[in-house]
């Protein structure tokens, strides 16, 4: 009885001065506790001649000593000049705002849907194979090159390379629903097998009966212009003097192949004999997954024949490639940023002079994990921030390739200086900011004596020294470590 | 020597107790006969203010024995100095507490 008692007694003991712990500062109560229930274990061990009523009421008044302990610890006035100091410049609330910055930025990259078109994953079901043609030489993919007639030629001729070919070509009209009739859109007419070459399946998709060609819409379009109405899946709907039949519904971010429609007319046939021999539009082929065509990679050029018997260059890109170049572009800006980036400050951290004694590894290693961190959060913040601004401002993607460059290559410059800038204005012991700047010396006597700015960190642990003109000996900034006896003159001394 | 002249009477008292051969915190409270919530306060200020200075017990001695490390405490020689004027404040501190000719840990 007596035995299960004391069991009991030294749980609540425990509990106690683990209550108490709450109390203290996260980063010594591991020590306090240690501390105090060590010295449990040996009040528990004395006065052998009392009664257990006494012995236990004397651990307990024991335990109750460890609030009043931890109360005045907490309630130490330097601690409450430290937390005064720290919450205004630490270097926790520069990593929380750094990382707000990069949360912000990837919300707004998952809410617009241009952008969110970039950042998600293929939707194609082989887009390292689906290489888009065009004329060898031309920079812009973006425009329609490839005419109906040459189609038809590749069509008709036995293939060693694709497996079939996909034609889309970019018209405006409007599509009458009805009695009724929607703006003028931009349609994609294009061969029957488009989508299924993609492996793209539009919502609510009805089975063609390959009398009509098939309308399907975009989501925006079956919104604003078609109301949402599920009812008018399967009917019959015109687009510009011909009759369709409504397909289905195109999801925002599934089509990222060259131009932005509205809609797309999937034709009847795989030969489109509607479209005319001089009709201009993209070309899309699927490459034949065999051994032989995997050396080719995902950016090659080929020679075709032409209608009047010559051969032709064409220049073939697997849309995986079109795809990546959002974040290649990333890529290089930041490689570009960081070449860049001596010319706009000094790279060297400073001179910080080794004690052993006074700093402790931990120390100097919660340094350099800070600027690890400074560095990892502003690269998601670059790519996702640079995609916001050229994705969310415009719909043009030769523009906002532009866009991105510029935005990501100044966001790239301008971080990674302020990382370098900012780490070297703290302090190396507790991260805060320095404080205080002063002048020191005289600028006219600067080959005779020191001559620069003096700053101050808060919680007493130094001062840096940064010299107005680097000389041979000072070349840079130096940081000057205070020792225990000063920490008289400071309030917040941690 | 502004510490100095801070130091209280249940300071001084403490101080003497650590010099005596109190070196950790429970055998303070039996020699001193105070409380753990004035012993183990006053403890932390003077280890603050540098008159004292504390040390873990390696593990493994107190493991051969069986029982948890203790947290030793030790005078500084800015403590020495402090507890030396402090006996001179306190003339009865010597004869409260008599110091021990033995250092310890």
């Amino acid at each position: 009885m007596t035995v299960r008692l004391g069991t009991a007694t030294e749980i609540m003991f425990r509990m106690m001065l683990r209550c108490a712990g709450l109390l203290i500062p996260r980063g010594r109560r591991t020590d306090w506790l240690q501390e105090w229930l060590s010295e449990l274990w040996y009040v528990r061990r004395a006065g052998t001649l009392e009664t257990p009523l006494e012995r236990e009421q004397r651990i307990a008044l024991f335990c109750l000593g460890a609030f009043r302990d931890a109360w005045c610890i907490r309630h130490e006035p330097q601690s409450v000049a430290k937390r005064r100091v720290r919450a205004s410049r630490s270097a926790v609330q520069c990593t929380i705002a750094l990382a707000l910055a990069a949360a912000c930025c990837m919300s707004a990259a998952l809410l617009l849907s241009n952008v969110r078109s970039v950042v998600r994953p293929s939707p194609y079901k082989d887009s390292r194979y689906l290489m888009m043609i065009s004329p060898a030489g031309v920079a812009n993919h973006e425009a329609p090159l490839i005419r109906m007639k040459q189609f038809r030629l590749w069509q008709t001729r036995s293939q060693h390379l694709f497996s079939e070919f996909g034609f889309y070509q970019p018209l405006i009209k409007p599509i009458r629903i009805g009695s009724r009739y929607t703006p003028e859109l931009s349609v994609a007419r294009a061969s029957a097998n488009l989508f299924a070459m993609l492996g793209l399946r539009p919502y609510g998709a009805i089975e063609s009966d390959h009398t009509l060609p098939t309308l399907f819409v975009s989501e925006d379009t079956w919104q604003r212009d078609f109301h949402g109405d599920s009812g008018l899946l399967g009917s019959v709907v015109q687009v510009g003097l011909r009759r369709a039949k409504l397909g289905g519904v195109v999801s925002k971010d599934r089509w990222r192949l060259p131009g932005r429609f509205d809609a797309w007319l999937l034709e009847t046939g795989y030969e489109v004999p509607v479209i005319a021999d001089d009709a201009r539009g993209f070309v899309v082929g699927h490459l034949l997954p065999s051994l032989a065509n995997r050396h080719l990679g995902e950016r090659w050029q080929m020679s075709a024949p032409v209608p009047g018997g010559d051969m032709g260059g064409y220049e073939c890109v697997a849309i995986s490639v079109m795809e990546r170049a959002p974040f290649n572009i990333y890529l290089f800006t930041v490689f570009l940023a960081l070449l860049s980036l001596p010319a706009t400050t000094s790279l060297p951290l400073g001179e910080y002079p080794v004690l052993g004694e006074q700093v402790s590894w931990t120390i100097r290693l919660r340094r350099w994990m800070f600027l690890g961190i400074k560095f990892s959060l502003l690269l998601p913040t670059i790519y996702f921030g640079s995609l916001d601004l050229a994705h969310g401002l415009t719909a043009d993607p030769l523009t906002s390739q532009y866009i991105q460059i510029i935005t990501s290559f100044l966001m790239g410059l301008f971080g990674f200086r302020w990382a370098l800038r900012d780490q070297r204005r703290r302090c190396p012991v507790c991260l805060c900011t320095l404080t205080n700047p002063a002048r020191v010396g005289e600028p006219s006597r600067n080959f005779l004596a020191w001559n620069g700015t003096e700053l101050i960190c808060a919680g007493g642990h130094g001062l840096l020294h940064v010299p107005e003109l680097p000389t041979s000996w000072f070349a840079t900034q130096r940081w000057l470590y205070l020792d225990s006896s000063w920490n008289g003159v400071f309030l917040g001394t941690v | 020597m502004a510490a100095e002249a801070k130091l209280s009477h249940t300071a001084a008292i403490i101080l003497q107790a650590i010099h005596a051969g109190s070196i950790y915190g429970f055998s303070v409270m039996e020699m001193t006969g105070l409380p753990s919530g004035t012993v183990y306060p006053a403890m932390r200020r003077l280890e603050r203010d540098g008159l004292i200075k504390s040390e873990w017990e390696k593990q493994a001695i107190a493991d051969k024995e069986l029982r948890p490390p203790r947290k030793y405490y030790k005078l500084t020689k800015t403590g020495k100095a402090t507890l030396e004027s402090s006996q001179k404040r306190y003339p009865l501190l010597l004869k409260l507490i008599p110091s021990s000719e033995t250092e310890h840990v």
